[in-house]
């Protein structure tokens, strides 16, 4: 490997591993670690990849995936470009552009060699079960994801500094006033956009194409449990809201603003926040005839994310302790959703956060650990 | 010779640079300039970093728009306050230059002494104090074959000692055709340094003297 290819793969590739390894394991457990024996993974995975041969929904999925994995490699990278650490890889843009584009081919072949290795056994699947050209094409599919990587990392490098430059950008078309809504929807949108996108795509995905099920197939519960654990994914942008109010709004503490507008406020971010779920889940008032559902549903989201908001105010946690609080709320609600008393969640929301804003907010800072949140 | 044809740089709606055409010739030059003023965006533009409205012409035919990797080869670079990722070290970003820029190694090697530069390069920069940081920045900067290098802020964070010994190298490295732009805030004693011009970036534009 030359210094060029060996710098990258350790300044790019092994950091990218490193910050989604948890990730990783994670989805390595769900592909290989849930079947009872090595051979059932064997077949279950077999039975994957005859299905992405023989359907084209379950081709066209199987591809969204590898879109989405491709996306995180290209956010990784601007990422990576955006630090002032990484300007001295802006030297690459002293050798000729071909050469360029072969080093960050190479590189983004590394980072998407998970879903390449995959692509590989699905041909080497098609050729045993004669369906060579459909193999071909899933790896076709999966080559010019690699090329739109490597093409979008040459743009990126191309842009040197202006990666870094903070550019006042005017997202709503008309002029806000500045309030505590718009400085955490300003931070949404520019600063965990990367998060933001990746954690709406599943999101969205998840919920409409789970209620445009017909009735014979449609599970309410089930579509319950996708609910509540895609809010429970939004908790990262969660904390980092939290640690943006506590850190960098810092002076905002020190505002005449009654608690209740600051809970308040918290609520219409997440409101705004969940509109695209709202938009996907209207099936099931449309579809399904589940209008009491979709109401509470619509209630629960938003709430559900205050809480955790207010549940962060807690004094003395540390990640591990706030990752399982995050559990035992997304446990609690699963609960509920078995009963046939769905307003309940949103009540629990509601109360709790309520509650533990009122408790929690103003004591938060009173502990000397506490400048800030970590 | 370094030709501005204009520069025009906006961030959004804001200027925050208009540089009417002015012809360089080889030498050592001084930009000097309030804090936000626009040196360090100035040099990142003539570096490359940047892109902006206008061009840049070196020696008469290297355009920074229409040969954009001749224009690198030429022309280096070393920030006011660099940062690397922590856990790469000194010597393997100095490959990394080299493989890129190419150059000499010796000539490399004569700058790695006078700056004092020692064996701290094999660790990873994390360890490296600000003036280990500036130094491996300036040592970067003289990587390869370059007609101009173009150092921001380069005695900030050096020692006394470094300081006269960057003097030294810029002399040296300048005896060898190699022209400089370098931006400081400070006064620079002049008997340290013949400077072949000096220029002011004020209200957004670049004023002799």
């Amino acid at each position: 490997m030359d210094v060029i290819a060996h710098t990258l793969s350790h300044a790019i590739a092994r950091p990218f591993y490193r910050r989604y390894a948890g990730v990783f394991l994670f989805l390595f457990f769900l592909l290989f670690g849930i079947q009872p024996s090595f051979a059932d993974a064997l077949r279950f995975h077999y039975a994957v990849i005859q299905g992405i041969l023989q359907s084209p929904a379950f081709f066209l999925l199987a591809f969204a995936a590898a879109a989405v994995y491709t996306l995180t490699t290209i956010l990784f990278i601007k990422q990576c470009l955006q630090k002032v650490a990484f300007d001295f890889l802006f030297l690459l843009n002293a050798i000729p552009p071909s050469a360029r584009l072969a080093h960050l081919f190479r590189l983004n072949s590394l980072l998407l060699a998970p879903a390449g290795l995959y692509g590989l056994l699905v041909v080497i699947i098609a050729v045993l079960t004669h369906r060579t050209a459909m193999g071909l094409l899933f790896l076709a599919a999966i080559l010019v994801l690699h090329v739109l990587a490597a093409a979008a990392a040459l743009v990126l490098l191309r842009g040197a500094k202006m990666n870094q430059a903070v550019v006042a950008r005017r997202f709503i078309p008309v002029s806000l006033r500045p309030s505590l809504v718009l400085f955490l929807l300003k931070f949404i949108f520019q600063k965990q956009f990367a998060v933001l996108l990746v954690t709406k795509l599943v999101s969205f995905a998840g919920l409409y194409f789970f209620v445009q099920l017909d009735h014979a197939v449609f599970e309410n519960r089930m579509l319950w449990l996708i609910f509540i654990t895609v809010l429970a994914g939004h908790s990262l942008i969660v904390y980092r809201n939290f640690a943006f109010v506590e850190n960098e709004l810092f002076f905002y503490r020190n505002m005449p603003v009654p608690l209740m507008r600051i809970a308040a406020a918290c609520l219409v971010v997440y409101t705004i926040l969940l509109l695209p779920e709202g938009w996907a889940l209207r099936g099931l008032w449309i579809n399904q005839q589940e209008p009491g559902d979709y109401v509470w549903m619509v209630l629960t989201g938003p709430l559900f994310l205050l809480l955790n908001h207010a549940l962060l105010y807690a004094e003395g946690m540390d990640t591990g302790e706030r990752l399982k609080l995050l559990f035992g709320v997304w446990l609690v609600f699963i609960l509920f959703s078995l009963s046939r008393s769905h307003w309940l969640m949103p009540a629990t929301g509601f109360v709790f956060s309520g509650i533990l804003f009122r408790l929690s907010y103003r004591q938060y800072l009173q502990e000397p650990a506490h400048t800030g949140a970590g | 010779m370094l030709e501005l044809a204009t520069i025009h740089k906006s961030f959004g709606d804001h200027t925050v640079l208009s540089v009417g055409p002015r012809r360089l010739p080889p030498g050592v030059y001084w930009l000097r300039g309030a804090n936000g003023s626009g040196k360090s965006t100035l040099l990142n533009i003539l570096a490359g970093l940047l892109p902006f409205k206008g061009d840049i012409i070196l020696n008469e035919t290297i355009s920074i728009h229409r040969h954009p990797v001749a224009y690198r080869q030429l022309v280096n670079h070393a920030p006011a306050e660099p940062v690397f990722p922590a856990f790469l070290t000194g010597t393997s970003l100095v490959q990394f230059a080299r493989s890129i820029k190419k150059g000499n190694t010796g000539q490399l090697r004569q700058v790695q002494e006078t700056l004092g530069i020692g064996d701290y390069l094999a660790n990873p920069t994390g360890s490296y104090s600000s003036g280990m940081l500036k130094k491996l920045s300036l040592l970067l900067a003289f990587t390869g074959r370059p007609a101009w290098v173009l150092l921001d802020e380069p005695f900030t964070t050096l020692d006394q000692a470094s300081q006269q010994a960057l003097t030294r190298v810029i002399r040296a490295q300048h005896s060898r055709d190699i022209s400089f732009i370098i931006t400081s805030h400070h006064d620079i004693p002049p008997a340290d340094l013949a400077f072949s011009g000096v220029f002011t970036v004020r209200d957004k534009q670049l004023q002799d003297g």
